[in-house]
């Protein structure tokens, strides 16, 4: 089973997560965090977080309160078992800055919001499929 | 004897002979025939009476210096001719050195001298009427001449500054001016377009101006001149100018910046009116009747139309800011991956678009570039009602500028409407087209980003857009 932690804000984009991945029939477990600190925290099974599941994959907004998406990112990427897990970018932002930046700091896909849900549902479907059929995940021991 | 009675019988120049108290024993008759004098008069007379009684005190130090034993000394003075006018005679007054006698030999030289009298004052004229401030100075920068427009320029009124010192008529002159005064002087040309000059009484005064020497005929500096011109005029409308640059400058910033925040922060709450109606048919489609289905279909299609319609204003605000690098790119392959984009609409319309020969390697900003292409292409198939919709995309390039055209069998823009197409928001043909009115004025932003131009050629048989590319861009 594939093990998703996404973390993000807004609670209409939570909402469509976690219909989009109902509706494609999925055996993937999906957690929400609401922003970048408590992330941090689930990641490192710090405080609510102690029994919390090392995801196999993580779903990481830019604009976010407490601590971006962009903080996050360089936090688990500089963390020597944190930065096995991969982490794609799903975002509203466009910017070639911000494109560049996440890649520079060692993204693994970045994938802008789509307007409509449908166009929503392909790209979790591609995803998913992408990542539970075809790909191998490594070992990680956060502690 | 006889012969020298003769040439003093004959001779056109002036002769005389005194002794050596200076008192005359013999004359040219050309004293008298010419010059309005009798004989009787001046035998035993100091020949300082044949002379000017105004120069006489010059002469009189010649003559000390002739008995310090210097042999002879020139002078020039007036005198009277017999009609009653001014001429000027050079006398060369020699003293013999065995007799002490004085002999003098004097010429008219009123023609000569007026001749460089009217040099000078054809020069003087031109000086005087020069319109720029203007001064000739001495070795100790006293006024020797200057233009008329030197005393309006610097506000002197009509006062007489002539042997005056500049240092006197403008206390106020600041000391590192006195030191280029000076480094003049030694023979240095001073050029400088735009120097500020705070008057004692506040007022800012903006000069332009070249000093240089002049020289004596034997060579050595006789004083400087000033080649001004005030430009406080000039210096104050330019930095008005700049000033509504500036200012310009910043309220289009500011409307980037207000449309780009705008746009940005109107497109989150509407994904989400976009993303739940869908979610809201998917999920709850099947209880719902084919009305509530339709207003649903109405919402998601609006939203689709509001999040197109952004988007390009998002772009348009885009290329005002600089977020973007200029970088080298392929346009045959930027070109090509257009006319892939458009393949559905190229195979529902039957339309072939095709391009002539493409540069591989140009500076721009790519995303900017394909855009541009993106909308001109867009817009020749959109707008085209032939059977067999065509599009070409040609290229060349001249000295300064890689020249693109865009040309289509579409419907064309009329002439009242040619020079609206490239403005934000104007759209002509609302009903019959679906679209933004933005591409255009878009396409217009980005080539103007690019230092080139943007225009149109249009009949009822089709447009041929032109832009360029400026190859003055630099990384």
């Amino acid at each position: 089973m594939l093990n998703i932690l996404h973390i993000e804000d807004n609670e209409g984009d939570i909402i469509l997560t976690e219909q989009a991945f109902k509706l494609i029939d999925t055996k993937t477990k999906i957690e929400f965090v609401k922003n970048g600190a408590e992330g941090m925290d689930y990641l490192k099974k710090r405080g609510d977080y102690k029994s919390s599941s090392t995801p196999d994959l993580i779903l990481l907004d830019i604009n976010m309160p407490l601590m971006d998406g962009k903080e996050v990112l360089i936090n688990i990427k500089n963390d020597q078992e944190l930065r096995k897990i991969p982490v794609i970018m799903l975002t509203t932002s466009a910017s070639e800055k911000d494109i560049e930046f996440c890649y520079d700091n060692g993204a693994n896909a970045y994938i802008p919001k789509a307007i409509d849900f449908s166009e929503f549902m392909v790209s979790i479907e591609k995803i998913e499929g992408f990542w539970l059929k075809y790909n191998l995940f490594p070992t990680v021991n956060p502690n | 004897m006889n012969s020298l009675s003769t040439v003093f019988e004959l001779s056109d120049d002036y002769l005389f002979v005194a002794n050596a108290e200076g008192k005359l024993t013999n004359l040219s008759s050309s004293i008298y025939r010419k010059l309005n004098l009798s004989k009787a008069d001046l035998l035993n007379k100091h020949f300082l009476d044949l002379m000017n009684p105004d120069d006489a005190v010059s002469i009189h130090n010649n003559i000390q210096t002739l008995q310090d034993g210097v042999d002879h000394f020139n002078v020039v003075s007036s005198a009277k001719n017999k009609e009653g006018r001014t001429i000027f005679i050079e006398w060369n007054i020699n003293r013999d050195t065995d007799s002490k006698d004085i002999l003098g030999i004097g010429r008219d030289v009123s023609t000569k001298l007026n001749e460089v009298r009217s040099e000078r004052e054809k020069l003087e004229s031109l000086i005087t009427h020069t319109p720029a401030a203007v001064a000739m100075l001495d070795n100790d920068i006293r006024y020797i001449i200057h233009s008329k427009r030197w005393l309006t320029d610097y506000g002197l009124g009509d006062i007489d500054i002539i042997g005056k010192s500049h240092y006197e008529v403008f206390p106020d002159i600041p000391q590192r001016w006195k030191d280029d005064h000076q480094n003049c002087l030694k023979g240095n040309i001073l050029v400088n377009p735009q120097d500020h000059w705070q008057r004692d009484d506040g007022t800012d005064v903006y000069i332009a101006y070249e000093i240089r020497p002049w020289y004596n005929s034997n060579g050595t500096v006789g004083g400087i001149i000033f080649y001004t011109q005030v430009i406080t005029d000039y210096i104050e409308t330019q930095k008005e100018l700049e000033a509504k640059v500036t200012e310009l400058r910043r309220s289009n910033l500011d409307l980037e910046q207000f449309a780009y925040v705008a746009s940005h922060d109107l497109q989150e709450p509407l994904r989400m009116i976009g993303n739940f109606s869908e979610l809201l048919k998917i999920q709850y489609g099947p209880q719902l009747d084919s009305r509530a289905l339709e207003y649903i279909d109405i919402s998601i299609g609006s939203a689709k139309k509001m999040k197109e319609l952004i988007s390009n204003l998002l772009n348009y605000s885009r290329v005002g800011r600089l977020e973007s690098d200029l970088k080298m790119a392929d346009i045959e392959s930027m070109v090509q991956s257009q006319i892939s984009e458009h393949q559905l609409m190229i195979q529902d319309t039957a339309a072939t678009v095709d391009y002539s020969e493409l540069p591989d390697n140009l500076l721009c900003v790519p995303s900017q570039l394909e855009m541009v292409f993106h909308n001109l292409i867009n817009n020749a198939l959109k707008f085209n009602k032939s059977s067999k919709p065509k599009v070409h995309v040609s290229y060349e390039e001249t000295k300064t500028d890689h020249v693109f055209r865009v040309e289509d069998n579409g419907i064309g823009i009329s002439k009242d409407n040619i020079n609206k197409i490239f403005l934000a928001f104007r759209r002509l043909h609302k009903t019959e087209y679906p679209g933004t009115g933005i591409g255009l004025a878009l396409c217009k932003k980005i080539i103007e980003r690019h230092k080139g131009h943007i225009n149109v050629a249009s009949s009822e048989n089709g447009s041929i857009f032109t832009f360029t590319i400026s190859k003055s861009l630099t990384e």
